[in-house]
Order: structure tokens, then C-alpha cells, then sequence
């Protein structure tokens, strides 16, 4: 009868959600005060760069410009975006390549000393880096690589090394040896079973590896601090933090500068989402 | 592909790096962010000497000192460094800079020569003797009033003493607006110490004074500093300074100017260039209209009102390996053409400099300051404790006074003991 | 041959995938640890560095241990920082994660929006989060006491950066913000895998909301919420960025920790031996802490790798 007379309802309206009325309004509720929690100091930013220095801290007043934005780029901030991009791009396909292979054969192959190696390559990712700076900087600088991207595309290698084994070894174990296994008896060779079999598979943890060291490399900036020192090699972080030193009060190019940095992570992390989920469950889900 | 890519990424780093060219390469580097005007000077410079290129790099001064030590440990770094005054001992000491005696004795410096130049103490190593650097700009800090807020208290003339400017405040407090702001913070590179020292100076004590003997003593006692924590505490206690002060260190922080520029704040001390740039801002927002600003001198205690006479030198890299051409380019940085035409919000280390620089009606107080009530740091740069140690001490123990982890007496014989300590 | 656990005989191949791991971790990790060492039985100072430093044998360790500053460091670090600090992250992770995969956002068309946007704490760089945050807990400009003075909370505006009773809830928001998506994220994924079987198999039995939380749904969790736990631990103990661009260790040296303790004895004080003393405490602590990792977690989780 009621099935009858009433429209059908839209489908998603029929979910049981185990709630009543009140309980879902309130956790709808919830949900959007925690989103806004979430979204309102990066959202806050952005704005804040296209407002008016006069106006930048007033939450009622907007006075619209791009001004901020133009003073930023006079001080040869595409340069610093360029290098960024250059640096982590490039520093991101060296450790993702060194992690992937390593893994590799952590998980697949036999040899003396492996618990050993896989072991400390774990350790490193409990490793203060803070005391990596000084020891490097003498090195470096001995071996004439200081104002050398080179030097900071090693640095930024070397510290995303061991979370991109770990989680590598991690998405691997859920794939079955019989498959690269299968491939050899084949007749593949062992190049040809990862690059065939298995890094299609493995794709999903290698993006969201690849991921997690390009945030890394994107907002590091005590290396680059000590390392690069010459205004044309700096860094887009190094940039924002020159602005906030003690003798700034360019708020305005600050603002600017902060949402030029955060635009392309979240540029790459928006689109990513399903893959960052699949990658994570693989990487951190162990049972 | 790993070593193919090794190998293509330091192609182009060294590709961006710069080729080798033929020129002579200085490399200069700065710590201010007047960057643009300082370019231009360069520029000029590279103009009137072919064959010789500058490149500035900017670095904040929180980090240049520590940056330039280790560069020049490992014969790295800059040609040309800027400093503050009171890094130059320290500098030295640590074998970054070239020593400079010889070169000033041949070819002289500035336009009247070495002894014209402010400051000079602060420039010799250890031994009192080795000349490290050269003094290049200097600066002091004075009052800055907003009148509009002075009027509308019923305030009707500059406070004189600091007991008058607690009294003012108080008076603006109950007109709703915040009396002297000023930065209570204790990060790294705070304006407590400033303060701090200001204030004790003007009562005849001072952290570091010198024994008579040919060493250096504590010149003040706990009670006097214990006397100067609870002054600045009362500003926090009963809000008479900008909220949240705890929270800044820097002199220029937003959270003391805009309030100054916007009319809801009676006084801030700052040094001359910021005082400068904050008045440029109002009056870029107010075009037309009558300056609400005044300045005034410090306010002073039992003695005469006292600032410090800070500013910046420039040392060479002892790894240089273009003595010539960067002292031509020290030479320039020095000149009054430079000055006056480049670096035109700074004054000149050079007293024959200094008196052709004008001061516009509105700078009188920093003029005031400037010649009668600046010092320079003295026995502090002098004597065996760093400054930037006992920097960090008084603002630790400030800091632990203000938040109540410590009585002030605790703190200042903390500070006390520190500084005795230290010499 | 095949084997179980592998393929013998190809140590060409192996050393061939290994040698740059390894590389990198002698050159990065193993060097600036040894140097470290050294330095720190020595009284090198910054100013020294060019001469180097006089051997002093174990007084910077004394030194350290018998200093109240230095233990104080410690419990900064080890419970504000860590404990509380990943604590908070873990419970509200937790919380988000089964906010996020309740029904009930599926109904009202929110959940592809809510995942998008759980990622934009995330996306945005910790030294971009302080900026915005540094100013939006400031006293006078701040959107928070704003809020809080306009809803009528509080009467005056609160000092969050440097009133003694509000900086560490307040750092520990900044870090938690930042970081909360990531460890909502493994939850949520790991809540993706629970069987809908098991659910309704405890429902049907008769179990209310917070008995299957308790029974069902932490223990699937167990796995993520270990590994979570240890892995902030690491980020958190060792992080530099969040303390000391956003207090510099102040008020006074109230939120000091280790991190900031290395960088601001070294570089601020010159002391560069008494710093590395802190970093190889700070370093051995933290190598304890992952062996125990190693032992109880990572060889059981890698257990066919080990």
C-alpha cells in the first residue's frame, strides 16, 4: 500500500545507518565542524594572499589585490618554484628507483647479513636528522659541493630511503611470490620479472611512495638552509622562511608565498586520494 | 639509469651554477632586506669596475654568523660578509675573517679614514690589536608616540622617565587601547634584551662594565635586575602592552606596529629603520593626512636616557681569494655616493657621513638618541662573555620571570650569576 | 631455484640492487653518526671549528645528566611532545577514521567531499601551517580569540604561544592538525578491510555500538594503530620544524626539546660538542626505541623477510 502510493524514495535515503534522525543530524554536524577544523588555516592562507596588507589580519574587511603576489615573483620566487619542483621531482625518482629495487630484494631474495641490512634500513626512519646537519656540511663543503643541487638531491634521497623501503617491503609482502616466480620459471629474467610482473602490481604503493618523499623534499628546509646559500639555487621553502626572518614584515609576500607552496601538494594529494588510501592500507595494514 | 641520472642532474646543477667566466666573481652577502636598493648599488658598482661581478646572496641574520663559521671552517663562503657590530670579535676569534690592518694602513678606508668610522671598538680580535672588520652602517633605537592616542588620554606631554611611561599606560588602558607595546618573546633573536638593557642603563647599571684592572666585571646588582623584570612584568600583569606579547620577539612584528599605525596604541621603541618604514606605511594609507607620530628618546631612570649604537660591519672571508677587488668593493659600500643614493634608509658608519645624512622633523627623537644618548656595546663585545650568550641568558630568565616559572629575584640572580660566570 | 623464501644464487644481482641503499645509508646515516660520537667527547666550539676541539672525555655526558635544564628537555620531549602528542593523534585519528566510514556521510552525499578534504592538512607544509596557525591563535589579529571573544568564552583573548598553560596544547594542536589526516587515513583504510560479515554477525548476535567498537572493530585496527603509534613516535621525537619555528623553545625555554636543544646549543650557544653530546642521546634513545620496534613489531610484520 505505502509502497504504492509513495514516489520511490531516492536510494540514498534507504541506507540504514544505524542512527536515528537527531543521531545523523549530529553527526552530520560533527562531521562539518571537523572539516572546517580541517580546512580553515590553509583556506585562511589563501585568502590572507589576496588581501591588502591593511586589511590582511581583519576577518570582516577584503580588500582584494594581487599586489602580494606580484612584489613575491619581483623577488625572483619563480626561480625558487622552479628549483623545487626540479630538485624533488628528480630527488623523488632517485629514492623512489634506489627503494623500489631494495625492496625488492629484501622481500624476494635470500643472502647472508639481510636481517641485519633490512634492519638498519628500518632503524633509519627513527634517526634524528637534526643531527645530520653539521657532519654534512663538512663534508659537503670538503668536497666542494656546497651550492650544489647535487649535494641536496643526495640529502633529500637519503632521508626518504628508509619510509619508502619499509613501506615498499610492506605493499610487496601482500603480493604472492608465486607470481615473479611463475614469471622465472618462464623464462623471464629476474629484470624482466619485476619491470613486467611486478611493478605494475606494485604501482599503487610505489605512487603513494613517491608521494610521501615529494611532501618531504617539498617542505624540507634546514638542509637547504645550510646547504644552498646562493639566491638562483634556493629552494621554495628556504624562500618563505627568508621572509619570515626577524627583518620582515612582508606579510603580504609571506601569504602569497605560503599558498604558492602548499598549491602544488594540493594539486597532487586532491586527484591522488584513492590511490593514497589503497597504497597506505598496503603500506600500514599488516596483520 | 640511476647513474645516468646522477649524472644528468649535476650537468645541470653545475650548468645553473654559472660556467666559469672570465670576470672575477665576488660574492656578497647580506643580511637586511632592503635588497633592491643594495642590487642597485652593486650594479652601479659592476658598472664602474669592468671585470669584476657581484652576486648578492640574503640570508636572515638569525642564521648568517653560524652559517659564515662553518662555511669559512671548510674554506667555504662569501667574499664579502655583512655582520652585526658585535659578531666581528667573535668572527675573528674563529679565523673567518682576514685580518685588515695592513690593508687599511696602504690604501685607507672611508672617506676620512679608519678613525672616522663609529664603533671601532667593536672591531679588533682578542688581542685588541687585529683589525677584522670595518664598521658599514649603524643605528640606535628610539620612542615612537602615536599623538592621536596621546590626545585622546588626556596625555599632554612624551613620558620622560620609565615610571611616566608605566603612568601613561595606564591611562591609555582606560581609554580601552593598548599603552607601550613592545615584544615580552624570548626566541633566538628577541628585543627583550634591548629592552632590558635600556632600561638598566639609564639607572647606571650595566650587565658588563669594565674593572679598571684590565678585566671585566658584573655592573649591576640582582636587585637592580630583579627591579627591570618586574617593571616590564607589571606591563604583562595588568595588559598594559600589546596581548600576547609573550608570544613575539621582533620589534617590527605586526602585532606592535599595526596597532601603532591603526590608532590603538600609545608608544613602541624601535630602531630607526623600522620606525622609518612604519611611518612610510601609514603614510602610503593615509595619503594627505596629518602624521599621528612623534618621536622622543628613550625614557631613563636615575641617569641619562640610553640605547645602544648597534648597526653592521663588513668583514672579509679569510679564504678570499679576490683581496683586491673585494676591498674595492668594501671601499664603494663605504662611500657617501652609496649612501645617499642606494642605501638611503641606513646611516653611515662614518661620522662625517653621519652629519650629512637628514633627519626629517618626525626622526628628531633618533636624531636626539643618536647624539646624545647612544653607546656603543663596549665592555660587552669586549670582554670573554659572548654577547649572544648573555643575549639568550637575559631573555631565559626574563622569559621564566614572566611566566611565573621563577620569582624575579630568582631570575635575575640567575642572570646575574651567569654573567659572572661567564667573565 | 626456486625455494621458499626466494631464489638462491644471484649475489651479483643482489649486491647490484643493494649497493645504493647502502650508499646512501653509510654516507647519510652511519658517517654523520660516527662524527657525532667523536665530537661530542670533545669541546669544540663553534668559533672553534676551524682548530678543532680538545678531547674532554665524558663531561659533556656528565654535564648533561646533571643538568636541570637538560631534564627538562627530556620531559618536554618525551611526554609532551611524544606521548601526549601521538596519544591525541592516535585517539582523534581513530575517531575521524570511524566518522569517516559511518553510513551516515554516505547518506547525506558527504563522504567523497569529507576524504578530499581530510587531505588538505596534510597537502599543506608544516612550515605553511605554522605561518596560518601562528596567526590564527594570536591574541590580538587571530580568528580563534575572536571566536572565542565573540561567542562570549572567554573575556579576555588568550595568549596561546606564550602563556605557560596554553603552549603545549597549543603546539600540540599545530602538530595534530598537520599530521591528523595521515593517521586518519591508515584507520580509515584499514576499517575499508574489515568484512561487513563480521559486523552484522556481532550485530545479529546482539552487540551494541560500543560493544562492537570494543570487540570487532579495535581489534581489526590493532595492526594500524601499532604501527601508527610507532611511526609517529619517530616523526614526533625527532622533529624539528613544528617547535622551533613556532615557539623557537620559548617562553623562556619552556617548550624546549631535544631537537631544538641540538640545533640551539650548537648554532645559538656555539657549544658544538655539548650539542652532539645531546644528539647521540637523542639518537640512542631513539635506536632503543626501534630495536624494540624491530624485535616486537617489524619481525613479526616482516616476518618472511627477516
Amino acid at each position: 500500500m505505502a509502497a504504492a502510493t509513495a514516489a520511490p524514495m531516492p536510494r540514498a535515503f534507504r541506507v540504514d545507518t544505524g542512527f536515528s534522525l537527531p543521531g545523523e543530524l549530529a553527526l552530520v554536524l560533527l562531521t562539518v565542524l571537523v572539516l572546517i577544523f580541517l580546512v580553515y588555516p590553509t583556506a585562511w592562507i589563501i585568502v590572507a594572499s589576496f588581501k591588502t596588507p591593511a586589511t590582511m589580519f581583519s576577518a570582516t574587511r577584503f580588500e582584494f589585490t594581487l599586489e602580494n603576489y606580484v612584489s613575491l615573483f619581483q623577488t625572483g620566487f619563480a626561480r625558487n618554484i622552479f628549483n623545487s619542483l626540479y630538485l624533488c621531482i628528480a630527488a623523488v625518482l632517485i629514492s623512489t628507483f634506489v627503494s623500489t629495487i631494495a625492496a625488492y630484494t629484501f622481500s624476494r631474495m635470500r643472502f647472508r647479513g639481510k636481517s641485519f641490512i633490512f634492519g638498519s634500513v628500518l632503524l633509519g626512519q627513527c634517526f634524528p636528522w637534526i643531527i645530520l646537519v653539521t657532519p654534512l656540511f663538512i663534508l659537503f663543503a670538503k668536497m666542494g659541493m656546497l651550492n650544489n643541487h647535487l649535494s641536496m638531491l643526495f640529502v633529500y634521497t637519503a632521508i626518504t630511503i628508509p619510509f619508502s623501503v619499509y613501506l615498499l617491503v610492506g605493499y610487496l609482502e601482500g603480493v604472492p611470490r608465486s607470481l615473479d616466480e611463475a614469471a622465472i620459471i618462464d623464462g623471464c629474467s629476474r629484470f624482466q620479472a619485476i619491470w613486467l610482473i611486478i611493478f605494475p602490481i606494485m604501482l599503487p604503493g610505489i605512487v603513494a611512495t613517491a608521494t610521501y618523499a615529494f611532501m618531504l623534499c617539498w617542505t624540507e628546509y634546514l638542509f637547504a638552509l645550510a646547504f644552498l646559500t646562493k639566491t638562483q639555487l634556493k629552494t621554495m621553502p628556504l624562500a618563505l622562511y627568508a621572509f619570515f626572518g626577524e627583518d620582515t614584515s612582508e606579510w603580504g609576500r609571506i601569504m602569497a608565498a605560503s599558498a604558492l607552496t602548499t598549491a602544488p601538494t594540493l594539486l597532487l594529494f586532491l586527484p591522488l586520494q584513492t590511490r593514497l588510501t589503497s597504497g597506505l592500507a598496503a603500506g600500514s595494514v599488516k596483520q | 639509469m640511476l647513474a645516468t641520472a646522477l649524472l644528468g642532474a649535476g650537468a645541470l646543477g653545475a650548468l645553473w651554477t654559472g660556467a666559469a667566466r672570465a670576470d672575477t666573481e665576488l660574492t656578497f652577502r647580506y643580511l637586511l632586506d632592503n635588497v633592491d636598493e643594495i642590487q642597485a648599488g652593486l650594479d652601479q658598482f659592476e658598472a664602474d669596475n669592468p671585470g669584476i661581478t657581484v652576486t648578492m646572496e640574503r640570508m636572515s641574520f638569525k642564521d648568517a654568523r653560524d652559517q659564515f663559521i662553518r662555511e669559512t671552517a671548510t674554506g667555504a663562503g662569501p667574499d664579502l660578509q655583512h655582520s652585526a657590530f658585535v659578531w666581528i670579535k667573535d668572527l675573528g676569534t674563529a679565523g673567518a675573517c682576514l685580518p685588515l690592518n695592513d690593508i687599511i694602513a696602504a690604501e685607507g678606508i672611508g672617506e676620512v679614514g679608519f678613525e672616522d668610522f663609529v664603533a671601532t671598538d667593536l672591531v679588533y680580535g682578542d688581542d685588541r690589536e687585529t683589525i677584522y672588520g670595518v664598521p658599514y652602517a649603524t643605528d640606535t633605537w628610539a620612542m615612537v608616540y602615536n599623538t592621536d592616542v596621546m590626545a585622546e588620554a588626556g596625555i599632554e606631554a612624551v613620558p620622560e622617565t620609565w615610571d611616566d611611561l608605566l603612568e601613561a599606560s595606564r591611562k591609555v588602558k582606560e581609554i580601552g587601547k593598548i599603552g607601550f607595546g613592545f615584544a615580552a618573546g624570548t626566541s633566538a633573536a628577541n628585543s627583550i634584551w634591548f629592552l632590558a638593557n635600556f632600561n638598566w642603563w639609564s639607572d647606571g647599571g650595566s650587565l658588563v662594565v669594565d674593572d679598571g684592572k684590565g678585566g671585566y666585571e658584573v655592573g649591576i646588582t640582582a636587585d637592580q635586575v630583579a627591579g627591570v623584570i618586574d617593571y616590564y612584568k607589571t606591563y604583562l600583569d595588568e595588559d598594559l602592552t600589546i596581548p600576547g606579547s609573550l608570544g613575539i620577539s621582533a620589534w617590527d612584528d605586526p602585532a606592535i606596529l599595526e596597532p601603532m599605525l591603526s590608532g590603538e596604541q600609545l608608544a613602541a621603541l624601535l630602531p630607526v629603520t623600522t620606525a622609518r618604514s612604519m611611518i612610510a606605511q601609514w603614510r602610503e594609507r593615509n595619503p594627505g593626512e596629518e602624521l599621528p607620530f612623534t618621536t622622543a628618546m628613550t625614557p631613563h631612570g636615575s641617569g641619562k636616557p640610553t640605547t645602544h649604537l648597534g648597526g653592521q660591519s663588513m668583514c672579509i672571508n679569510a679564504n678570499t681569494e679576490h683581496l683586491e677587488e673585494t676591498w674595492k668593493l668594501m671601499q664603494w659600500l663605504n662611500s657617501w655616493e652609496f649612501f645617499e643614493k642606494y642605501n638611503t634608509g641606513w646611516y653611515p658608519a662614518q661620522k662625517a657621513l653621519l652629519a650629512r645624512k637628514p633627519f626629517p622633523a618626525e626622526m628628531e627623537g633618533f636624531q636626539k638618541q643618536f647624539t646624545d644618548g647612544a653607546r656603543s656595546w663596549g665592555p660587552y663585545a669586549l670582554g670573554p662573555a659572548a654577547i649572544a650568550n648573555m643575549w639568550n641568558q637575559t631573555s631565559r630568565s626574563f622569559g621564566a620571570a614572566f611566566i611565573g616559572e621563577k620569582t624575579s629575584e630568582e631570575a635575575a640572580q640567575e642572570l646575574v650569576d651567569y654573567v659572572d660566570n661567564l667573565l | 631455484m626456486p625455494t621458499a623464501r626466494g631464489i638462491r644464487g644471484e649475489r651479483p644481482f643482489i649486491v647490484f640492487m643493494l649497493v645504493p641503499a647502502f650508499f646512501f645509508l653509510l654516507m647519510f646515516y652511519v658517517y654523520p653518526t660516527l662524527f657525532n660520537l667523536e665530537v661530542s667527547f670533545t669541546d669544540l666550539s663553534l668559533f672553534g671549528l676551524k682548530q678543532g676541539g680538545e678531547w674532554i672525555g665524558i663531561a659533556n655526558y656528565v654535564e648533561l645528566v646533571t643538568s636541570d635544564d637538560f631534564h627538562r628537555v627530556v620531559f618536554n620531549t618525551v611526554v609532551w611532545l611524544t606521548v601526549v602528542g601521538v596519544a591525541v593523534r592516535i585517539v582523534l585519528g581513530l575517531g575521524l577514521a570511524l566518522l569517516l566510514d559511518s553510513k551516515v556521510l554516505d547518506k547525506y552525499r558527504l563522504k567523497t567531499i569529507s576524504r578530499v578534504l581530510l587531505l588538505v592538512p596534510w597537502a599543506t607544509p608544516p612550515i605553511v601551517a605554522i605561518v596560518s596557525w601562528r596567526w590564527l591563535l594570536n591574541p590580538q589579529l587571530g580568528d580563534i580569540n575572536k571566536l572565542l571573544l565573540g561567542l562570549g568564552i572567554v573575556e579576555q583573548p588568550i595568549a596561546f604561544l606564550s602563556e605557560a598553560a596554553w603552549v603545549w596544547p597549543a603546539l600540540i594542536t599545530i602538530i595534530t592538525w598537520n599530521t591528523l589526516p595521515l593517521v586518519a587515513l591508515s584507520f580509515l583504510a584499514a576499517l575499508q578491510s574489515l568484512p561487513s560479515e563480521l559486523l552484522e554477525a556481532a550485530e545479529i548476535d546482539g552487540a551494541g555500538r560500543w560493544q562492537r567498537l570494543r570487540y570487532v572493530i579495535i581489534p581489526h585496527l590493532k595492526p594500524a594503530i601499532i604501527v601508527m603509534t610507532l611511526m609517529s613516535t619517530f616523526w614526533t621525537f625527532n622533529n624539528f620544524v613544528y617547535v622551533w619555528l613556532t615557539t623557537a623553545g620559548g617562553p623562556g625555554l619552556y617548550t624546549n626539546v631535544m631537537a631544538t636543544e641540538v640545533y640551539i646549543k650548537a648554532f645559538i650557544d656555539g657549544r658544538m660538542g655539548y650539542s652532539s653530546a645531546v644528539g647521540v642521546v637523542m639518537a640512542t634513545l631513539m635506536v632503543a626505541f626501534g630495536m624494540v620496534y624491530l624485535r616486537f613489531i617489524a619481525q613479526r610484520e616482516f616476518k618472511e623477510v627477516f
